[in-house]
């Protein structure tokens, strides 16, 4: 990390931020009392469906939209301004760029915006390009770019002035899994160097892969965040694999603890075994118990989360 | 110095180099004042004022043209393609953006200006006829009524979310204005009580692109005159006035609008 940077200050504070589109009966709350902080060196993901609100918040973080009310705050300076902008760096989802130039010719073009000249800056592209694979491709014309490699030009354009934070909306879309994987790497090497990543995306296990806290945004609020564990805490379950030939009758036999020694369990049926699935640890035994007293005989017992996909389905449809 | 704004204005150079724009119609004030020198093969007296009025005006006309397609469809179609966002993220403040992107058309018209006037003289000089310090004015006084325009077109630009529809009200003001603004005086002199006094505002008030276009004056000998340091003084700032109205402008319909 730069040592001009606090690593106990947060480089992003949203505060009860409020964006309203539209007025009088048209008006739709985008954002309606949005609160985060990010710290240097955290991966942060932002998740939620479509017009849940994440481009919104991203844009309010940019200055591209002024918010109705509240703050937001980019290493302590006012967002939007020339100072809090440039302590970030943004990927946009949709990687259009002017294209009529050439790749180097847009990191110029960006470096230059960042106040880069020179030497520095044309050493800091032919480094970025190298980076990303995109040296080949330097002088062909963004037009006949591929999605893929739009995505890393994207990328490189947002690192150039290595920022402090780096807004990446939905960086991954469109790339192959090697480069996906290529780029959670960059992602944790942008963490090693204690720059901070707010990542908006869809894809819920590569959330689960890279981020250290993530928030999910649904209607324009925040309806959870915190850490994985923190937020999946909930939907902890411990699970016993038994080996029976009586499917049926292990069933019964869950039906019948239902409410009286469990509060709530399931159970996975498969030909020859079946996976008993508590919620609370206590539970487990008592349920246990009564299945091998029914001819059932235990595998195996772990415990696990289920995944955010589960809780991201049951916040957006409700169930 | 404006360092940010000249890299913002240079992409719009880059961009009028690599369409093909400019290239044709340069192509066609090279077909256009060959023919009106072709007119001289045929016998028609006066070739002179012809190629004179022809150079002037094509070059004006073409040079208008690629003015507005290149700033008045800036705002709008970077919004549209979501071009904007990327630039706009980067530190640099709205004014800046917006003072680039007038800095660029200005270095791209004078560009086209200076292609235009030198194909015109190319095919005077082949007729023998030449473009002297009469030209020399006029393309200044074209320069500064360019200017006035490209700050115009960026007005509209920012107001408008639709490409066409900048384009066009850009087009439209200034063709609308440049031929009737000159007029108002004369409806003016036939009014009386309020009407007058309205029309004389109205005419001080609206833009005089007409004030720039001399092309009558190299048409024809007897309006041919040097003009004084006055004169230059009153058309250079009249026009920088004007630029910094219609800059103002857009600075403050641009400032504000969500992305």
């Amino acid at each position: 990390m730069p040592s001009h940077w606090d690593a106990t200050r947060p480089v992003l504070e949203i505060r009860d931020l409020e964006v309203t589109y539209g007025r009088g009966s048209r008006a739709a709350k985008a954002l309606d009392g949005v609160s985060l902080e990010l710290r240097p060196g955290e991966i942060f993901g932002l998740i939620g469906p479509n017009g849940a609100g994440k481009t919104t918040l991203i844009k309010a973080v940019l200055g591209l939209l002024e918010p109705d009310r509240g703050e937001v705050r980019v290493g302590g300076e006012r967002g939007g301004s020339v100072a809090a902008k440039s302590k970030l760096g943004y990927m946009p989802e949709l990687a259009t760029y002017y294209d009529f130039l050439r790749a180097g010719e847009l990191l110029r073009l960006c470096g230059r915006l960042c106040g880069l000249r020179g030497r520095a800056l044309e050493r800091r592209i032919t480094g970025l390009l190298d980076q990303l694979g995109l040296t080949a491709h330097r002088r062909k014309l963004i037009k006949h770019y591929s999605k893929g490699m739009r995505q890393k030009l994207g990328l490189a354009q947002a690192m150039l002035h290595r920022p402090e934070l780096l807004l990446l909306d939905e960086p991954t879309s469109g790339l192959d899994p090697l480069a996906r994987r290529d780029v959670r790497r960059l992602m944790g090497a942008l963490r090693a160097e204690g720059r901070a990543v707010l990542f908006s995306s869809h894809e819920l296990s590569e959330v689960e892969m890279v981020c250290d806290r993530v928030a999910m945004i649904n209607g324009g609020r925040v309806i959870v965040t915190g850490t994985i564990d923190e937020i999946l805490k909930p939907y902890r379950s411990y699970r016993a694999r038994v080996r029976t030939n009586q499917v049926e009758r292990v069933r019964e036999v869950c039906e019948s603890c239902a409410g009286t020694l469990v509060e709530r369990s399931a159970l996975e049926e498969h030909i020859d075994s079946c996976i008993l699935v508590a919620h609370r640890i206590e539970e487990l035994p008592r349920l246990l118990v009564r299945v091998l007293e029914a001819g059932a005989t235990l595998e195996d017992v772990d415990h696990g989360y289920e995944s955010l996909e589960r809780l991201y389905a049951e916040i957006v449809e409700g169930t | 110095m404006l360092a940010s704004e000249r890299a913002v204005g240079w992409t719009m150079v880059i961009e009028l180099v690599r369409r093909k724009d400019l290239y044709v119609l340069a192509l066609l004030v090279l077909v256009l004042v060959g023919a009106a020198a072709a007119i001289d093969f045929f016998g028609v007296e006066g070739v002179e004022v012809y190629l004179r009025e022809m150079a002037a005006t094509l070059t004006l006309l073409f040079t208008v043209i690629i003015a507005v397609a290149v700033v008045a469809r800036q705002i709008p179609r970077e919004t549209e393609r979501k071009t904007l966002v990327p630039i706009l993220a980067k530190p640099l403040t709205r004014w800046q953006f917006l003072f680039g992107k007038f800095l660029g058309a200005v270095v791209c018209f004078t560009a086209a200006l200076v292609v235009f006037w030198a194909c015109s003289a190319l095919i005077a000089a082949l007729k023998g006829v030449g473009l002297t310090w009469l030209a020399m004015q006029a393309a200044v006084l074209q320069w500064l009524g360019l200017v006035m325009l490209t700050a115009m077109a960026l007005l509209f630009s920012a107001l408008v979310s639709e490409t066409p529809v900048s384009v066009t009200l850009s087009l439209l003001a200034y063709f609308l204005l440049k031929g009737f603004t000159a007029h108002i005086h004369i409806l003016a002199s036939g009014a009386a009580g309020v009407g007058a006094w309205l029309m004389g505002l109205l005419y001080t008030v609206v833009p005089h692109f007409e004030f720039y276009d001399t092309s009558q004056m190299m048409a024809f000998a007897p309006l041919q005159r040097p003009l004084a340091v006055l004169d230059w003084l009153f058309f250079g700032s009249y026009a920088l006035g004007y630029t910094a109205v219609f800059l103002a402008g857009a600075w403050l319909a641009f400032r504000r609008k969500r992305f």
